[in-house]
């Protein structure tokens, strides 16, 4: 199991992602915050850590998160980036989409 | 004859120092040296004339002396006050030219370095491109970056958004692909009804045969049913083979989309990374560029200034000039009192000490005046 999703507290979740986060994960990824009930998200937060290599479906994949929960829970954090990640994410301007830390 | 040696020695020592004091002091000094002389002289030879009575022959002594230094003065004074006006009158032709030629050449200078420092600030614009200059014409370094800049972030927000199309697709064909396999379950539910359809007709056929006679008909019945099932499940299992392809298509387009939406981003980060590179040195080049220019263009500045304070210091050659005039007039002065000088005994007697004082006041106050006048023009510089 790759991707795991864990509740740290009432309303917040974590997702942690695996070593790649590409194309192969769209199913995965998607059933993982799709499996939350619709009404009890506040926060999502999804964890970097082992994540070293990510390509462009990854970024689709957050953007069809967000639209997903867009106008219920518009606060996704993306936590414990690397630096090849977070330049991604900075080329891309997703730094004015999401929190990243 | 001592008292002879004498005189000629103080006369020889008063043209020396007349020589010598003009060079030097000016020529009012000169010509009070030669007047002072002259009246020694004249002392010196009243006295040999009084003292020697008795001796020698004074008035021959005094005729001879008055000779020498008439001669003297004529000969040496003459040529001297020639000389000296010659020379004046070249002083002021090679300064007068001089200082021509100099102007015009610190003018042009000044010019030259006006105009350096002109063209330093227009390359600077051209090259950094001036805040005023928007009108897009002109292609400077930093719009050339900033379009290149523009351009790679259109790019990436370009895939960007094709990824997200793709993974929205991806995730309909996923859907659909569900859909599939729950119709899968609806034509296995169908080929049940159709295999229990055909049992049922072959249950009939059965009752029917029993029936014997009576049944004839109703077996013709059951065996239609039982072909119709049969051809039921012909058609469902073409459903089946049609609605299979379809899936392993959608599969392969789920494949295809997948591969749109994956694209590798270290690309489009070492293009970021090279471009952001090249800015800076664009940036450092410009900066570079610029500091060199604003450095010319202050060196041009203080050459302008350095100029135009050499142009200001050569109009002091104008005093030079003047000078060289007054000191000119003043030779002509000294000539005439010279020529006026007397000539031989005669008229020695009638030339008197207190002549030779007022001529000597005279002179003396002409030139503080032209001192004093000098002095108060050349503080008006």
């Amino acid at each position: 199991m790759a991707i795991t999703i864990k509740t740290v507290s009432a309303g917040c979740y974590e997702i942690s992602l695996d070593e790649t986060f590409d194309f192969n994960c769209v199913e995965e990824f998607r059933r993982a915050y799709e499996s939350v009930s619709v009404k009890g998200a506040a926060q999502f937060i999804i964890d970097f850590r082992s994540t070293h290599y990510m390509d462009s479906s990854a970024l689709g994949m957050l953007i069809n998160m967000q639209k997903y929960w867009d106008g219920r829970c518009s606060d996704i954090r993306l936590i414990n980036t690397n630096p090849q990640v977070r330049k991604i994410f900075a080329i891309s301007r997703f730094d004015k989409k999401f929190t990243i830390e | 004859m001592e008292s002879n040696v004498k005189l000629l020695v103080v006369s020889g020592v008063t043209w020396t120092a007349a020589l010598i004091v003009c060079l030097v002091f000016g020529v009012e000094a000169t010509v009070a040296v030669i007047v002072g002389g002259a009246v020694v002289n004249g002392v010196m030879i009243a006295r040999c004339g009084l003292g020697s009575e008795d001796k020698v022959e004074p008035s021959d002594d005094v005729e001879r002396a008055l000779i020498q230094v008439g001669e003297v003065l004529d000969l040496e004074g003459g040529v001297l006050c020639e000389a000296l006006e010659t020379s004046g009158r070249n002083i002021n032709d090679v300064v007068g030219t001089s200082v021509e030629s100099l102007s015009q050449s610190f003018q042009g200078l000044s010019a030259r370095a006006q105009e350096q420092q002109s063209l330093m600030h227009e390359l600077v614009a051209e090259i950094s491109g001036s805040p005023g200059d928007t009108d897009g014409e002109a292609v400077t370094l930093s719009h050339f970056a900033e379009e290149v800049g523009t351009i790679l972030d259109d790019y990436v927000k370009l895939f960007v958004d094709v990824s997200d199309k793709s993974v929205s697709a991806v995730h309909n064909i996923q859907d659909m692909v569900q859909h599939f396999d729950s119709m899968f379950l609806l034509i296995n539910d169908i080929r049940g009804i159709a295999d229990q359809t055909n049992l049922l007709a072959l249950n009939a056929a059965i009752e029917a045969a029993r029936a014997g006679e009576a049944g004839r008909g109703f077996a013709v019945v059951a065996d239609e049913v039982r072909k119709l099932s049969q051809s039921s499940s012909l058609l469902n299992d073409q459903i089946r083979e049609k609605a299979e392809v379809a899936k392993s298509t959608i599969t392969r387009v789920e494949k295809v989309v997948g591969e749109i939406a994956s694209l590798d981003m270290s690309i489009a980060i070492d293009a970021k990374g090279h471009l952001d590179g090249m800015l800076q040195q664009l940036e450092n080049v410009n900066q570079g560029v610029s500091d060199g220019v604003s450095k010319m263009a202050d060196a041009s500045e203080k050459t302008h200034h350095d100029v135009n304070s050499a142009i200001t210091a050569l109009q002091f050659a104008d005093i030079v000039s003047q000078e060289v005039s007054r000191l000119s007039e003043k030779i002509s002065g000294l000539k005439s009192a010279l020529a006026s000088l007397p000539k031989d005994r005669d008229q020695v007697s009638e030339f008197e000490v207190s002549q030779l004082k007022e001529i000597v006041q005279q002179r003396i106050q002409a030139s503080s005046v032209v001192a004093s006048l000098s002095a108060g023009e050349a503080d008006l510089f």
